[in-house]
């Protein structure tokens, strides 16, 4: 026999289970997830509620995203909180506690919300945040007791595709809901959004109800007695005071090491989510609010389907040839991906994605990959870790902690690659720092797992120079970086405004826009008295122009018409389209024209 | 460590769970050989094939009907996934193979939903791996038909 073979042999003989102890447990894990999933309904309701609220209430994009940002604000910081308390209560009531508060705080917003305003709106959802996050320390928590530690991998793989069902059914229920619909007497308007968070609990109802009476909490309640074995704490029962829990999982430097990474893992994970639409549309040059072209629907439709091989795969090999470890696994994932992030940011600035068949296929195949990378990490991080760090006692806590740094990594990512994309595309780098971004958190995430690997080979000195360079680096980015930012921002400004001295007459009006200019030069006038070089000028034209701009037309006026401006100098680079595509504001101007002052500044 | 430790015992409706857990495992543990499988796999077609033509060529089914057909289909697919499981084990493998099957063939048929005119591609694309299981379940000899000589003897 071979040594594979043996070692599969030896490794199936030590999991071997009592007869019907693994249906037993897949009936629990399987009520478990579909709890969880139902969370999904009633948390992914609200994308689809967004444009019925903002034409009722007159919310703005700004607005409906804000009550975003608070939703995840709370929801990982709840993490931390319902984490340490599901430890002290059990994982079951805490995830029935939260169904019970997802189902008011939804009805109250389907019943109540005929009167109110953005801060009620904000507050309930923010409030809804809060208790979704029961959810996932809950189910952690359950299925630690469920699983011996060398089998956490794969199934944390299987659940993470599990899960993402809650979603997909309110993507499927949400759009009837909204089309409306006839039961009996029950009738439901076209564009009823309120139902939106009236139906879901229904459902949400009805699987706690399932939920309360099959799952248990650990396989003694269920008949089955020393099955599985916990390295953390073997001793019957799944409870403990909130203060030990508190006491050994923030005391133990593993959960540290693990949070980084995850945090690596939520700011490359979801980067990739939310961008890839725009990413699709600026470098391919896709058309993807009317006509989605196929390869886009392929590359978004296979995603979720490599990201589930990728995490079951990566949870197999932690589980089989690492004997649970999951750092090893993931280490080498995070380089591999820091490795792609920066071959694709190669590319992309090379010019070789784009709207060609071998740029979409390369940027698709891009996609793919991280896709890969970063969903598998984030199960065997995210899932089997804290697990494996918490034992069936502290799970939740355990997962509470290390799954909020994925929220918290998640919001730095994006609010740096919102900024910095605008900056740098304007600048003629394209989506390259995209990729850039996601490199350097793949690369901390790497690195934490790196320090973690050499902490548990017991080498102290190399582990310390590892964070040191992890703390070095990330100051050395964060100072150049925002320095380089906001060379990149005033160049932009610069460009900006010599753009509409170049294209403003033809945008604004020979009229208007030798009121602009001359009020310009009565600003810059007033301001130039003593500067001598004519950079010091252009930049107090720059300045004037934009106090000028906003003062008069209005921030978001003004705005629109920088972005007009930009529009029109895109479209010239190709005259042919140029004089079909932008009507000239001047070629409607039936004003006289004026001869430009010749003194105009900076033209 | 433990703090807190109670002795816990099972409720009489976890220990029929249980035994009802230890009936489904056993239906899966059983071996079929490759003529009852051919055989099973044959009705399965009838089945799903019926369906097909059924819902193409009646689309608008009353709604107490589709319910009744979609149950049929599910106990269908159960059944079909049952006889998979029990011919794996019949030639000495893990019946989680069983997975190796469905999603590829899942993905062939979503994705070929979306775009029919390329179902080619997928097929090639995803279907090698479970034409060969297949073929493996129908033509490879199991344990209880590779033991028969020896009997004989």
């Amino acid at each position: 026999m071979s040594i594979a073979a043996e070692s599969k042999l030896e490794w199936k003989e030590s999991h071997k289970h009592p007869p019907g102890f693994r249906a037993r447990r897949g009936f629990n894990w399987f009520t478990v997830g579909l709890m969880y999933s139902m969370y999904y309904m009633c948390r992914y309701n609200f994308r689809f509620a967004a444009p019925g609220m903002q034409e009722e209430f007159g919310f703005t994009t700004t607005q409906i995203a804000d009550i975003w940002v608070w939703f995840s604000l709370a929801y990982g910081t709840g993490q931390l909180i319902n984490g340490l308390f599901s430890d002290r209560i059990g994982g079951k009531t805490s995830m029935l506690l939260g169904a019970i508060g997802t189902i008011l705080v939804n009805s109250i917003y389907g019943f109540g919300s005929f009167a109110g305003n953005f801060s009620t709106f904000a507050g309930l959802w923010l409030l809804n945040g809060y208790i979704q996050a029961t959810g996932a320390p809950g189910m952690v928590k359950i299925n630690a007791a469920w699983f011996n530690r060398e089998e956490r991998g794969v199934f944390s793989g299987i659940f993470g595709f599990m899960i993402q069902s809650g979603q997909v059914a309110i993507s499927k229920l949400a759009p009837v809901i909204l089309a409306g619909f006839t039961i009996g007497v029950f009738v439901v308007e076209p564009g009823s959004w309120r139902y939106l968070f009236i139906i879901p609990p229904i459902f949400v109802a009805i699987i706690a109800v399932v939920f309360a009476l099959i799952p248990k909490q650990s396989p003694e309640e269920t008949g089955y007695r020393g099955v599985i074995h916990d390295e953390i704490d073997n001793s019957d029962g799944t409870t403990v005071p909130v203060k030990q829990a508190f006491k050994f999982i923030f005391s133990n430097p593993l959960v540290w090491f693990y949070a980084v990474a995850y945090a690596a893992t939520g700011a490359v994970r979801h980067s990739s989510d939310q961008l890839s639409i725009l990413y699709f549309r600026d470098v391919m040059g896709f058309n993807m609010t009317t006509d989605i072209p196929g390869i886009a629907i392929s590359t978004l439709a296979l995603i979720p389907m490599v990201a589930v091989g990728g995490s079951v795969l990566s949870g197999w090999v932690s589980d089989r040839f690492y004997r649970g470890n999951r750092y090893p696994v993931a280490m080498v994932l995070y380089f591999i991906e820091s490795i792609v992030l920066v071959i694709a940011a190669i590319v992309v600035l090379k010019g070789l994605v784009g709207p060609s068949t071998s740029g979409i296929l390369l940027g698709c195949m891009f996609l793919l990959l991280i896709a890969i990378t970063a969903n598998s990490t984030h199960s065997i991080v995210g899932a089997a870790a804290p697990m494996d760090i918490g034992g069936k006692k502290m799970a939740g806590f355990a997962a509470g902690v290390i799954d909020s740094f994925q929220y918290y990594g998640s919001a730095l990512s994006l609010f740096i690659t919102g900024r910095v994309i605008v900056a740098t595309q304007k600048a003629g780098y394209g989506w390259s720092f995209w990729f850039i971004i996601m490199t350097g958190f793949a690369l901390m995430g790497g690195c934490s797992m790196l320090a973690l690997t050499l902490k548990q080979k017991g080498k102290r000195g190399p582990m310390r120079a590892v964070i040191t360079f992890m703390v070095i680096a990330v100051l050395t980015v964060s100072i150049l970086g925002t320095r380089k930012y906001n060379q990149l921002v005033a160049i932009n400004e610069q460009q900006t405004t010599e753009t509409f001295y170049e294209s403003g007459e033809e945008i604004f009006g020979t009229l208007e826009y030798n009121k602009i200019v001359a009020e310009i030069q009565e600003l810059t006038a007033a301001s130039t008295d003593s500067v001598a070089s004519v950079e010091n000028e252009q930049q107090k034209a720059t300045n004037a122009f934009y106090q000028w701009g906003e003062e008069t037309c209005g921030t978001r006026k003004f705005n629109q018409m920088v972005e007009e401006i930009w529009e029109f100098k895109d479209a010239s680079a190709d005259p042919s389209e140029a004089v079909e595509d932008v009507e000239s504001p001047a070629a409607n101007n039936e004003a006289p024209v004026e001869e430009v002052p010749a003194d105009a500044p900076a033209k | 460590m433990s703090t807190e430790s109670t002795t816990i015992t099972a409720s009489p409706f976890q220990l029929k769970l249980k035994n009802l857990c230890i009936g489904i495992e056993k239906q899966f543990d059983k071996h079929i050989n490759r003529q009852s499988f051919a055989l099973r796999m044959v009705i399965a077609a009838v089945i799903f094939g019926g369906n097909h033509f059924l819902t193409k060529s009646q689309p608008d089914l009353s709604g107490g009907l589709t319910v009744a057909i979609n149950l049929i289909l599910a106990v269908a697919f159960v059944w079909t996934g049952l006889q998979i499981v029990r011919r794996f084990h019949d030639m000495e493998r893990t019946g989680g193979l069983i997975w190796a099957i469905v999603i590829p063939v899942w993905a062939i048929v979503k994705v070929t939903e979306q775009f029919p005119d390329q179902w080619i591609i997928w097929l090639v694309l995803f279907g090698a791996v479970p034409l060969k299981l297949f073929l493996e379940l129908l033509l490879k000899k199991g344990i209880q038909e590779a033991a028969e000589p020896e009997a004989m003897l």
